[in-house]
């Protein structure tokens, strides 16, 4: 009886205690900056313009969501970029060289999850900073893209790829159900298996404890490395999958491609609320910091302001999230 | 020989806690004056008095025969008071001369001038008999020789009153003879020398003078002569016991248990050199103390039995069967908890609340076979303990950080006892937990053990050794020394071990 009662309360204050504050800043942001740009210009509420966004945001939002528990580990994964890059670049290589679309497919996914895992291993078990890893691993699958590409576009037409299923490989990236792209379809479907792998799974938990305190993890029996390098895997894997939508969306892909990425992404998660020390950090918090970025991009556009101040903007909005969140928690 | 620094009725009470009362000693320039006691018998405090840190809540200093108020460290330091603390505060990365110099450069105009600095520092170098250049990186030194670095710094400073607090502790044998030799070479050019140590035999080699602290209590100097390390013994534990705390620590006493015992530990060493050898047995449903001064290897046993430090050799034993816990997972499955010495830092995961401390180490409890975790379980786990524990808090949900030390341990004891237990190690349970709870954790210690718990309890608590342990094993520099049972469970047994046991290790100087 007094158990149940006592499961009875706690679900009673589930609401007010587990409501996290910052995301819940961030979410009255992201209202404010709809509010703001739908009042000064026509077309920003339309249909077409949300869709656009959407799509816009979601290869973005894919790998966000990998570097969300990467970071919430206290770690950091600078070579997401990269590793977007290579994965596309060994997916387009197959096709144009007559291969299958599932295995050029899988072949970039492997790709993806083998640079993770050189992160993670590197990371833990060879005890260097996450930051001089992921940096270098950057370099390397970016050289490595380059050289594989010889630094030319590879390009996916009718002249360069023979194989049957290349109109079902670009509809992936370019096809629409109900008006909603499939790459965005996608990205709800990454969204949704990250929240649940991350909020209801042990393992998200081991991440936030790991992140939280990593020598009191491995005290209470927690294997710190595991789940570092899981984290690490799963961000190389996401970043396989929007590489591989980027190449069907183009029909293109270059050496080059995903350059810079990664600064974008580690600056949708952070405006999410995650914070950089770990141990904090939501699925959900990364999903607004997303949509804050994109609706930013698209709402700057609109107004007609030089794309320029879209980089400038965005930095700002990156050093206020971080300041409010420092702040706020120095009162605590 | 002149007085130069006098404390007069000093007393220094921290909220409730008296860690000083009435303390009246004397140091005379040109003298070596150990300061001994227990663990928590005040010397530190004494010290930090005198190095400004702290003031003392009634009482005076006379420096020199004149009365000072030392409100900071700078007070301390123009003075010429020095302290050299156990911590070294030495920057690795930089040499000895900027070491030394550190904040106060000699300048000409606004150009350094590191011409005079290191000749400087070389004259203060020679004068400690060492000769290293002065240039040379502090990292690259050996503990000993940073040591003498940070004598040398108090040194340039032009002090009359030279505080060491505990150094030899990280020294080897050779190390802490050539430190003996700079000291009375100090002492011989005038120089006070307030020395803190737990080793009898040295303070005794080093002293002229020697006080006595305990429980906060002056209990007199002596002169080097007129003690040997009987008396101090004698004098540092307490000569008459008190004897309420006897009779209640054996009614409380459970008796000694019978039977084979449970875990048998074999010749157990760390890597590093802090657990030397080390073996013992415990039984299901007793608490077996462990005792030894700072420094003695208790931390560090109890983490190379669970797995966290690297063991090197030896067996460790449970219920017949040998196990091997190379690191805490292992040491889980196989029935081990430990509760570590520092909550704040290997204890509690900080950014969360109180279910999910909870239930962190028994994931098979609360997940399915696919890692999904089980809400409703895990909440009625974090309830079930909060009562039975007696967690004081508005209910699961609430952050960890929000609680109180004691409540917090509660939170510890309740995610070990989630896995089911066999042997539970516990190391300073009750760290920075106040009066009342202290009662409650030990009230719950005490149902575990009953219940057939094989309790192992380190502690610099001499009182929570005495009453709980049915045996006590003394420990000292990595080794156990002592199994003390039963009626030879006594303050001044356990304290003499403590400090003068025979260590197989150890020349005796």
């Amino acid at each position: 009886m007094d158990n149940d009662n006592a499961i009875d309360k706690a679900k009673k204050q589930k609401w007010t205690e587990k409501t996290n504050m910052r995301e819940f800043g961030v979410l009255i942001a992201l209202i404010v900056l709809i509010i703001l740009f739908s009042l000064s210009s026509p077309f920003f509420l339309k249909i077409n313009n949300l869709l656009n966004i959407l799509r816009q945001i979601s290869l973005l939002g894919i790998i966000s969501m990998g570097m969300t528990m990467v970071i919430v580990c206290a770690e950091i994964d600078l070579s997401v970029g990269a590793i977007y890059g290579a994965a596309a670049t060994v997916c387009g290589l197959i096709l144009t060289n007559g291969g299958s679309v599932v295995m050029s497919v899988t072949a970039g996914i492997i790709v993806g999850i083998l640079f993770g895992l050189l992160n993670g291993v590197l990371t833990t078990y060879g005890k260097i900073p996450a930051l001089i890893v992921t940096l270098g691993m950057m370099n390397v699958a970016r050289g490595a893209s380059l050289i594989l590409s010889n630094a030319r576009v590879i390009s996916l037409s009718k002249r360069t790829v023979e194989t049957e299923g290349l109109k079902d490989f670009l509809y992936l990236g370019q096809g629409k159900i109900f008006e909603i792209p499939i790459i965005s379809i996608i990205f709800i479907i990454v969204v949704i298996a990250a929240n649940l792998i991350y909020s209801k799974t042990i393992l998200g938990f081991r991440m936030r404890a790991v992140g939280g305190n990593e020598l009191a993890a491995k005290a209470a029996g927690i294997n710190k490395n595991l789940n570092k390098i899981i984290a690490f895997v799963i961000t190389g894997f996401v970043c396989a999958i929007a590489g591989v939508l980027n190449l069907s969306f183009l029909a293109n892909v270059q050496g080059t491609t995903g350059t810079g990425l990664e600064l974008d992404v580690i600056a949708a998660v952070i405006i999410g609320g995650t914070s950089l020390s770990g141990g904090e950090g939501t699925i959900i918090g990364t999903l607004i910091g997303v949509l804050i970025m994109g609706v930013l991009k698209n709402g700057i556009i609109l107004l007609g302001v030089s794309p320029f101040f879209q980089m400038l903007i965005i930095g700002i909005v990156i050093i206020a999230a971080v300041a409010i969140d420092m702040w706020s928690r120095k009162k605590a | 020989m002149s007085e130069i620094v006098q404390f007069k009725n000093i007393s220094k009470s921290f909220n409730k806690v008296q860690a000083l009362s009435n303390v009246s000693i004397s140091i005379n320039s040109g003298e070596v004056h150990s300061i001994v006691g227990e663990n928590g018998a005040g010397k530190s405090t004494l010290m930090n008095i005198l190095g400004g840190l702290f003031e003392p809540t009634t009482g005076e200093i006379f420096i020199d025969g004149k009365q000072k108020v030392l409100t900071s460290e700078q007070d301390a330091l123009k003075l010429g008071i020095g302290v050299v603390y156990q911590e070294l505060k030495l920057c690795p990365n930089l040499n000895i001369t900027e070491n030394i110099f550190l904040g106060r450069e000699l300048h000409q105009g606004r150009r350094i001038n590191w011409k005079e600095m290191h000749r400087r520092s070389e004259e203060v170098l020679k004068s400690l008999g060492i000769y290293i250049s002065p240039t040379t990186l502090v990292k690259h030194l050996s503990v000993a020789q940073q040591q003498i670095i940070e004598i040398a710094k108090s040194l340039s400073k032009k002090i009359k009153v030279l505080v060491l607090d505990e150094p030899t502790s990280a020294l080897t044998i050779t190390e802490s003879l050539m430190l003996f030799e700079n000291i009375r070479k100090l002492r011989d050019s005038g120089v006070a020398i307030i020395y803190i140590s737990h080793r009898l035999e040295e303070v005794l080699d080093l002293s002229d003078r020697i006080s006595v602290l305990r429980d906060g209590k002056y209990k007199g100097t002596f002169n080097k002569k007129d003690v040997d390390i009987n008396d101090l013994v004698r004098l540092i534990a307490g000569a008459k016991f008190s004897q309420e705390l006897e009779t209640s620590a054996q009614t409380k006493k459970p008796p000694r248990p019978v039977g084979d015992p449970y875990l048998k530990i074999k010749n157990l060493s760390s890597a590093d050199g802090t657990v030397k050898n080390v073996s013992f047995e415990l039984f299901k449903g007793e608490v077996l103390g462990i005792y030894g001064v700072q420094g003695a290897g208790r931390t560090e046993m109890l983490e190379t039995l669970f797995g966290l430090r690297k063991k090197i050799s030896g067996t460790i034993q449970l219920n017949g069967v040998e196990v091997n816990n190379i690191n805490p997972q292992m040491a889980i499955k196989n029935g081990f908890a430990m509760i570590p010495e520092d909550r704040k830092h290997i204890g509690i995961l900080p950014n969360m609340n109180i279910c999910e401390n909870i239930i962190t180490s028994c994931s098979e409890k609360i997940t399915n076979s696919i890692g999904w975790m089980k809400k409703k379980e895990m909440n009625l786990i974090a309830n079930k303990f909060k009562n039975d524990i007696g967690i004081k808090a508005i209910n699961v949900m609430q952050n960890i950080c929000n609680l109180s030390g004691g409540n917090q341990q509660k939170v510890l004891i309740s995610r070990w006892l989630s896995t089911d237990p066999k042997v539970f190690l516990v190391d300073e349970l009750t760290r920075g937990v106040d009066v009342g709870a202290k009662v409650e954790i030990f009230d719950i210690l005490r149902t575990l053990r009953d219940k057939g718990l094989g309790i192992v309890l380190v502690s610099s608590e001499l009182q929570e050794v005495l009453v709980e342990s049915s045996r006590v094993l003394v420990m000292k520099n990595g080794n156990i020394v002592k199994e003390l049972v039963g009626e030879d469970i006594t303050k001044d047994n356990i304290v003499e071990q403590a400090l003068v046991g025979e260590d197989i290790c150890e020349v005796v100087l």
